[in-house]
């Protein structure tokens, strides 16, 4: 089962993103993946994610589309959300996708 | 900055969240479309800021998620002006507030005047006021634009005035002529006349008929050039024209004048008694008032004029009346020193009335010393240019 989904995410050539490469999108338009912004260790800032998995001030995890986004850091804070992009302030150590 | 402010504006609620599934709660709730912000996790409690609005949404979202949520804080105008809705009193005092500052700043309090050199600020005020144009007068009431050519009518030396309220200030700007050249514009007619009795000693015509020689005596408002010619050597008919000349006079001048050898010198002493008093108008208040105990005193009233900034100043003055006490002591000055002192002073005075290019050619000083005074005496002979031009007023005959 856990293979399986592992394949499912590395398998993502699709046809959607073939499209895109053709067309010279940006891909996040189409397929809904999360654009991720970084300002030094300062301020990250997640553009399509999917929901909050959890949320403390040492680590935060969200749920993507390429996966699951960890953040670790510290005194981190949500400085503003809505259902698209989340704004996470604080002393940031790593992001890592955990699949 | 700009955000913050607006959603205290628009107030906001601190929300604190405890429960099991927070994470979840916080889900549903953006997929609600409720946004929230400053997001912190404390003590196995989430604490989120949200709007009133999206606060009343948070509750179906609450049960799905089994959380129980409060409100923490509640912060802004919104839950402020709640707060207040009952007190109608301070409502009608913020009211009644605005409406005096806004009646109190649409009177005009003081009045200034920019840029005068000649002209003393006095007088202008004192004009104006005669028009009505003064401190306490509505500032709707008065018409800036009429003012001005009124001044300007008034004073021919003003070329050009701006008038306009800055707050409760009515700024009266000046601006006035460079003071009017002596020699004459070729065309206006005129003549020149005698500045004083003078012994004529040297005149040169550039234009005019010469009226007196060199050697004439001459009073004070003679005739010296004059600007009506004859046409001709055979014809009779004049014509004017602006008489312009040159024509040195001897002169001379007296001046008296007199001091006192005894003169008194005020030895200050620390002693103040003071008095405040409040001017509120033309009315004085006085709210403190020490008593005088000594005898010779000088006052000192200094005014201080409240005001809201600069722009606004209001009809409140504060002043402070100091009396300062001194001993009188006598001084006898020696008569010598009084002497000299007394002849500087003369001289002074005669350097402002002598013409510029003056060449004093004798001078005599008597004293005379009666008691505790000294006269004197100061006699002078000078030579210099004794005319003046005056305008011809049978211009219009012509």
């Amino acid at each position: 089962m856990k293979g399986k989904r592992r394949n499912s995410y590395l398998k993502k050539v699709s046809l959607k993103e073939q499209l895109t490469e053709a067309l010279d999108i940006p891909k996040e338009v189409i397929t809904n993946l999360p654009v991720i912004t970084l300002t030094g260790n300062q301020e990250i800032v997640i553009e399509n994610f999917n929901s909050l998995i959890e949320y403390t001030a040492q680590k935060i995890r969200l749920h993507t589309k390429s996966g699951i986004l960890v953040i670790d850091g510290i005194e981190l804070e949500a400085k503003n959300m809505t259902a698209e992009k989340i704004c996470i302030k604080g002393h940031i150590i790593q992001i890592a996708f955990v699949v | 900055m700009f955000l913050t402010l607006w959603n205290y504006l628009r107030g906001y609620v601190i929300v604190e969240v405890s429960g099991f599934s927070m994470e979840r709660f916080i889900n549903l709730a953006l997929n609600n479309g409720i946004y929230l912000w400053d997001m912190q996790k404390k003590d196995n409690k989430i604490y989120f800021k949200t709007s009133i609005k999206d606060f009343k949404r948070l509750k179906p979202c609450a049960k799905k998620a089994r959380c129980r949520f409060k409100a923490h804080v509640k912060r802004g105008v919104p839950f402020i002006a709640h707060k207040y809705k009952r007190r109608k009193m301070l409502t009608l005092g913020i009211g009644i507030f605005i409406i005096m500052i806004w009646l109190l700043s649409s009177f005009v309090w003081l009045v200034e005047v920019e840029g005068n050199e000649q002209i003393s600020s006095m007088d202008i005020i004192h004009t104006l006021e005669e028009k009505g144009y003064a401190t306490g007068k509505l500032k709707s009431r008065l018409k800036l634009r009429e003012a001005e050519s009124y001044l300007i009518n008034k004073y021919p030396e003003i070329i050009w005035t701006g008038i306009k309220f800055e707050g409760t200030r009515l700024l009266v700007q000046i601006a006035e002529t460079v003071p009017k050249p002596k020699m004459q514009d070729d065309n206006t007619p005129c003549d020149i006349i005698a500045k004083r009795d003078a012994l004529v000693t040297y005149i040169a015509t550039y234009k005019g008929m010469p009226m007196v020689r060199k050697g004439d005596i001459v009073k004070k408002g003679d005739i010296l050039v004059s600007g009506q010619m004859p046409l001709g050597p055979d014809d009779p008919n004049i014509y004017y024209t602006g008489a312009k000349a040159r024509v040195n006079g001897r002169t001379s001048y007296s001046i008296k004048g007199h001091t006192s050898l005894q003169q008194l010198k005020k030895n200050y002493t620390d002693n103040i008694s003071r008095k405040y008093s409040l001017k509120v108008f033309n009315q004085q208040l006085t709210f403190f008032n020490q008593k005088i105990t000594f005898e010779q005193y000088d006052k000192v009233i200094t005014n201080n004029r409240l005001s809201v900034t600069k722009l606004f100043p209001l009809p409140f003055a504060l002043e402070t009346e100091e009396r300062l006490e001194y001993m009188p002591t006598i001084i006898e000055k020696s008569e010598e020193d009084a002497k000299d002192s007394l002849l500087s002073t003369l001289w002074e005075n005669l350097n402002g009335k002598l013409a510029e290019d003056a060449i004093v050619l004798k001078k005599d000083v008597f004293f005379k010393k009666t008691g505790n005074a000294i006269y004197a005496t100061l006699n002078v002979i000078v030579e210099e240019d004794i005319g003046y031009p005056i305008a011809l007023q049978s211009e219009g005959e012509n």
